[in-house]
């Protein structure tokens, strides 16, 4: 049995990851609050003092409320503050991912302070999503009237689309993926059949 | 490996920006979505009579419950990532073909799974509905995509057998 692991490494890495996943998916979703903390004052600052679009930013129930500086119209003829939640776990679900591919890599990231250095490095790919889902909503999806005081058009807009559903279809997968093989040149090797030293590939 | 991981990312990028591209959607990625949702819903018309497609759109005649095949939902981007992988890897033109081939497969057989499972947990539990279709079936694909590339270049021979052909 463990010779015939020996020799089929992928599986065996395959193997821990599905071991690894739920467990790591758990953690996260239990954990998503404290999680997603320290990405609010990150975004508050981004939206708020930066751009004055938003007023404040609300974490509840892993979403983000954007209380936006933006008027609205009701049909009624009365004026608001247009208000955007985002589903914050759609962006960060690469974090479980990530830590279950790199325990199922190696034990050395069993570490506090490693774990913490992953949450760092995805943090940015994590921003990007929310901050275009955000963008995004308030340019195709509040009206008119909020689109123009944003002030994003004609090539903007096309920005913002590209970036939400970059954001949204390729980062989350792809930053898990990249970091991964990153951080794990030499076990790629490895499971590749090369030796570590292989940099010709 | 710094130069596949830079003509990766690069390869990606590009890839999906033409994806994005209003002609490439309307003609090659929105008929590919519906095809895949006859293709759902033929396989699941097997063991379930009150399965009907229409459009990327697949619905139950027995419940009021329908799900359309919507962007991330269709595998083209986790094709995207494997073939951005595939053509940055050092390998023949004959090689990655049959990659690119097989890697198709790989991974459309497992999106129709994804899209055959989650139209059935979604009449079950909306909750868990969400859950499968956000975040675990998303990372199940992206490990496929892992898992072939991996098996791929296990299979193809050295770099330096390549330049010796070329």
């Amino acid at each position: 049995m463990s010779q015939t692991s020996d020799n089929n490494p992928v599986g065996r890495f395959v193997l821990k990851v599905l071991v690894w996943l739920p467990l790591a998916f758990l953690v996260w979703y239990m954990l998503a609050g404290p999680l997603l903390w320290p990405m609010r004052p990150l975004l508050d600052f981004g939206f708020g003092s930066l751009s004055q679009l938003v007023d404040h930013v609300r974490l509840v129930h892993g979403q983000f409320i954007f209380e936006t500086t933006l008027e609205v119209k009701a049909p009624d003829g009365r004026t608001g503050l247009a208000v955007v939640e985002v589903n914050a776990l759609k962006y960060t679900y690469n974090l479980p991912l990530l830590v279950a591919l790199l325990y199922a890599a190696s034990d050395k990231y069993f570490t506090f302070t490693r774990l913490a250095a992953i949450y760092l490095l995805l943090l940015p790919f994590q921003i990007w999503g929310v901050s275009f889902d955000f963008l995004s909503q308030l340019v195709f999806h509040a009206g008119p009237d909020v689109a123009r005081q944003v002030g994003i058009e004609g090539l903007g807009r096309e920005l913002v689309a590209l970036g939400y559903q970059f954001g949204y279809l390729m980062l989350p997968p792809i930053s898990a993926a990249a970091i991964w093989f990153l951080l794990n040149r030499d076990f790629v090797l490895e499971l590749l059949g090369m030796p570590p030293d292989g940099e010709d590939r | 490996m710094r130069r596949f991981f830079l003509w990766f990312l690069l390869i990606q990028g590009v890839l999906f920006t033409i994806e994005m591209q209003r002609v490439v959607q309307e003609n090659v990625i929105e008929p590919f979505t519906a095809s895949l949702a006859w293709i759902s819903s033929t396989l699941m018309k097997v063991f379930d009579d009150s399965v009907q497609a229409q459009g990327v759109i697949i619905r139950s005649l027995d419940h009021p419950f329908a799900v359309k095949i919507a962007a991330g939902c269709n595998g083209v981007e986790a094709t995207i990532i494997l073939f951005a992988a595939i053509l940055a890897f050092p390998a023949t033109w004959k090689h990655k073909a049959l990659g690119f081939l097989l890697g198709f497969l790989a991974i459309h057989v497992a999106n129709l799974a994804r899209i055959i499972t989650l139209f059935y947990i979604g009449q079950w539990n909306e909750e868990v509905f969400e859950w499968a279709h956000l975040y675990i079936w998303q990372a199940l694909i992206l490990l496929d995509v892992i898992i072939v590339w991996l098996l791929w270049v296990r299979k193809i021979p050295a770099p330096t057998a390549v330049a010796a052909q070329a």
